[in-house]
């Protein structure tokens, strides 16, 4: 991350947002909305002595609530830039009017309580969509307590204990009572592969990080003992069965196959109630710690962003490539690429190598001074065009531009955006419209052909 | 039901296999080809992958009382057939006889149905009743 920050050639907007996206492959001119920081990039050093005086005292949403931040902070500590954000709904200046101590700390004077949102529009050749996942909300499930047990936690809660450097320093504590978890429960496909919840695609990625989470758990807990309750292990890829298997023999993590019925508290224990149906036998068992493998959802906002990009998006809101084989990482819209989660859930050797796809298509775009493109585009026959615009509104790629032509304002089709599907050439009143190839006439002809009798 | 006990203690039944004869039942990946292939399985209380994961639930008292290791015929299908080369009768032909605790728990289950005393010695010889 630093090393891109340092890129000459690499311009980092942070904390920023796109706001409108206009124009078309080779010409996209995108505006961008600079959040207001607070702080003056050019100025701070990234000292961090504002966020070490900093009275307030926030959950943190990267340690999942399980540590607390400052309402001058950075995400993590490696973040990029090192420049400090003030969180305007949390600080007490903001919301009270008192306390600047921040910019009383700041040896170089960076705080800027006055700063506003910036917008600035910038041309680009290409995008290149990686906006990710959402996880998803788990406490729909009442019968896992809808939220209520504090030590039912979710996987990314258990990753942020695991490590060193964070909130807990590698322990794996119950949040209730802060004790080590010594016999803690895995729960799979929580939301994933379950319809009536909504999301009935399988979220890929958590039998995977399951299996590694046991296996961490043996590391920093010795005496601990996980059980891993699942549907199907899904481990297709490199070394990732053998991992698999690695971490039942090593670790000792017992896998029982069925989906939990109901988890309920009894004393300071979770009782978890499942089926193995491999034995055919109901199975119970007492937990100090349940983890739950959450779902993979898209972002809150990806429809939005999507009619922004105008790209297409399944119903779940995940951006839809051209071809699932053939053209991976290519959205419909020419120029933008599609990488990541946001694409459908992803592990990371697959997000690594569909990104390397993605700006490799990129710079096939930027090294060119001329594009080739598909013959079968829409083309108005100008002698005939009443300049209606009725094409404009029915066209799905925003291919079709008003041109004056001798006094008079006549629908004109811009080449590289046009994808040939003809929603233009049906509504057009007068036929001034026609995908190349496959004009009226041609369409008759072989409607004709068809019915002749034989 | 089974319940499962807390902590470590679930790995006990499993180790003690491992001791006795070698065979890590934490291998197993439940695909049923010992029981689909075994002549006797449809006599059984618990079939052959039942057993190997009654053992790694550490339901010791649940595979001694059951009835599968006397309908065992020691053909050794299930050993044979096994794609993680888990050898399965090995556990149900030696380390049931040679356990003490199965004898106490044998001895209640066989009460009254024939005089079981003769058992260890038949047992631990020709390795399976």
């Amino acid at each position: 991350m630093t090393e891109s920050s340092q890129d000459e050639n690499i311009t980092l907007f942070t904390y920023s947002e796109i706001e409108e996206v206009k124009g078309f492959i080779g010409n996209f001119e995108v505006t961008i909305r600079k959040k207001a920081r607070s702080v003056d990039m050019s100025k701070c050093t990234g000292c961090g002595e504002c966020q070490q005086k900093c009275p307030r005292k926030i959950p943190s949403e990267f340690d999942m609530g399980l540590g607390n931040r400052k309402a001058i902070y950075t995400p993590f500590t490696q973040a990029v830039p090192n420049v400090p954000v003030i969180d305007r709904e949390h600080c007490t200046f903001f919301t009270k009017g008192k306390c600047q101590v921040c910019s009383k700390v700041c040896p170089t004077g960076a705080i800027d309580y006055e700063q506003q949102d910036e917008f600035i529009t910038e041309k680009f050749g290409a995008i290149v969509v990686a906006t990710g996942f959402s996880p998803f909300n788990w406490t729909v499930y009442g019968e896992y307590g809808a939220g209520k047990f504090k030590d039912v936690i979710t996987g990314l809660h258990l990753e942020r204990m695991l490590d060193t450097s964070g909130p807990t320093a590698g322990k794996v504590i119950r949040p209730s009572d802060g004790k080590e978890a010594k016999t803690v429960a895995f729960l799979q496909c929580v939301g994933s592969r379950d319809p009536s919840k909504g999301v009935p695609y399988c979220s890929r990625v958590c039998c995977m990080y399951t299996a590694k989470h046991a296996l961490l758990l043996k590391d920093h807990v010795p005496d601990s003992q996980s059980y891993v309750f699942y549907i199907d292990i899904r481990s297709p890829g490199k070394n990732y069965e053998e991992f698999v298997n690695r971490v039942q023999e090593e670790s000792g993590a017992i896998y029982i196959r069925g989906r939990v019925s109901k988890i309920y508290q009894k004393g300071d224990k979770l009782v978890v109630c499942a089926s193995d149906t491999l034995l055919g036998e109901p199975v119970k068992i007492e937990a100090d710690l349940v983890v739950l493998a959450s779902a993979m959802i898209p972002q809150p906002d990806a429809k939005q962003l999507a009619q922004k990009l105008k790209i297409p998006c399944d119903q779940f809101g995940f951006y839809t490539e051209v071809h699932p084989k053939l053209e991976p990482v290519a959205s419909v819209t020419r120029g933008i690429y599609l990488t990541g989660s946001c694409q459908f859930p992803k592990d990371i050797p697959d997000t690594v190598a569909m990104s390397g796809a993605a700006s490799v298509g990129v710079c096939s775009i930027l090294s060119q001074d001329e594009m080739t493109i598909e013959p079968r585009i829409a083309c108005v026959d100008e002698t005939r065009c009443t300049g209606c615009l009725n094409c404009i509104e029915v066209c799905p790629f925003n291919a079709i531009e008003e041109k004056p032509i001798n006094g008079k304002v006549l629908a004109h089709v811009i080449e590289s955006l046009c994808q040939g599907c003809g929603n233009c050439c049906s509504t057009c009143r007068v036929r001034a419209i026609e995908v190349r190839g496959f004009t009226d006439e041609q369409l008759y002809c072989q409607i004709a052909s068809a019915l002749e009798p034989i | 039901m089974v319940v499962l006990p807390e902590g470590e203690k679930v790995q006990s039944f499993r180790n003690l296999i491992i001791e006795r004869c070698g065979e890590d039942v934490g291998k197993c990946i439940q695909c049923g080809k010992c029981s689909s292939g075994c002549p006797l399985a449809v006599e059984m209380e618990y079939i052959p992958n039942q057993i190997m994961e009654l053992i790694r639930l550490n339901q010791e008292e649940k595979v001694l009382t059951s009835n599968t290791f006397w309908f065992c015929a020691s053909c050794q299908t299930c050993s044979i057939r096994c794609p993680h080369d888990i050898d399965i009768a090995k556990p149900l032909i030696k380390v049931y006889p040679s356990s003490t605790r199965s004898f106490s728990i044998l001895s209640k289950a066989m009460d009254g149905y024939m005089n079981w005393e003769w058992l260890p010695g038949s047992i631990s010889q020709p390795g399976n009743p």
